[in-house]
């Protein structure tokens, strides 16, 4: 711009600068005219979509969080229910391995008492059994002893047996039977 | 009406002397028996059998030992 100019002319105006820079009281309303129109236009074109979209975004952003808020809560109480859920859970599967141990632990008594009470009879009847054959034994073994004993006897007195002592035997005989 | 008399069986290991054969004679005939019939049988080891009728009289020394056996 050249600024020796813009000095000559406001100095052969004497002074005014808006004459100087060409500025009228005309141009001035229509300015501001055009300005007031401009600020308008913007406002129903511009900002009003603009504040319109942020509401909306606002509004989504706010739907969005609760829903975040609500699915945090649902979340939270899955939680504390699936916590109590487990406790539970766990709580019944001490109560049924307790009550399993227990059964077992019955069970194995049982069969325990069962065993000894099955041994004990066994042992009575091996016992038994070892008494009638030890008896029978011994019952054999007497039954030889004393065939035994009457075949030697049976020997001795045939061979040492004189007459007279056959005769002493025959008379003692018929003397016991003549008494009865 | 005649009385039938029996007739006893006299078992002996060994011949009996004149003496003896008395006194079984008088056993016998004490028994309603008209006499004895002697047998010698050498496996009753001594002493005497009478059979009379159903009654036996065993004091024989076999028979002795088998009554001592079925006492053991």
């Amino acid at each position: 711009m050249d600024y020796g100019f813009a000095v000559n002319r406001l100095l052969a105006s004497g002074g005014n600068i808006f004459e100087t820079l060409g500025i009228t009281w005309e141009s001035i309303v229509l300015h501001l005219f055009s300005l007031i129109v401009l600020t308008v236009g913007l406002y129903f074109l511009l900002f009003r979509p603009v504040k319109k979209m942020i509401k909306q975004r606002q509004e989504k952003v706010q739907k969005i969080e609760k829903e975040n808020a609500d699915l945090n809560e649902e979340v939270k109480q899955m939680k504390s229910s699936s916590a109590k859920v487990l406790s539970e859970a766990k709580k019944e599967a001490a109560a049924i391995h307790e009550s399993a141990v227990k059964v077992a632990n019955q069970k194995a008594d049982e069969i325990v008492s069962e065993a000894r009470e099955r041994a004990k009879t066994l042992v009575e009847q091996t016992q038994r059994e070892m008494d009638e054959e030890r008896g029978k034994l011994r019952s054999e073994i007497e039954k030889q002893i004393a065939d035994v004993s009457v075949a030697v006897a049976e020997k001795v007195i045939e061979k040492k047996l004189t007459p007279e002592d056959n005769r002493a035997l025959i008379e003692k005989c018929l003397e016991e039977w003549s008494k009865e | 009406m005649k009385q039938e008399k029996c007739r006893a069986e006299v078992v002996l290991a060994m011949k009996a002397d004149k003496a003896t054969e008395e006194k079984i004679e008088a056993f016998v005939r004490a028994r309603g028996c008209d006499g004895a019939r002697y047998t010698i049988d050498p496996s009753i080891g001594g002493g005497i059998v009478i059979y009379i009728g159903d009654k036996v009289y065993d004091g024989s020394v076999k028979g002795r030992l088998a009554s001592v056996k079925r006492s053991v």
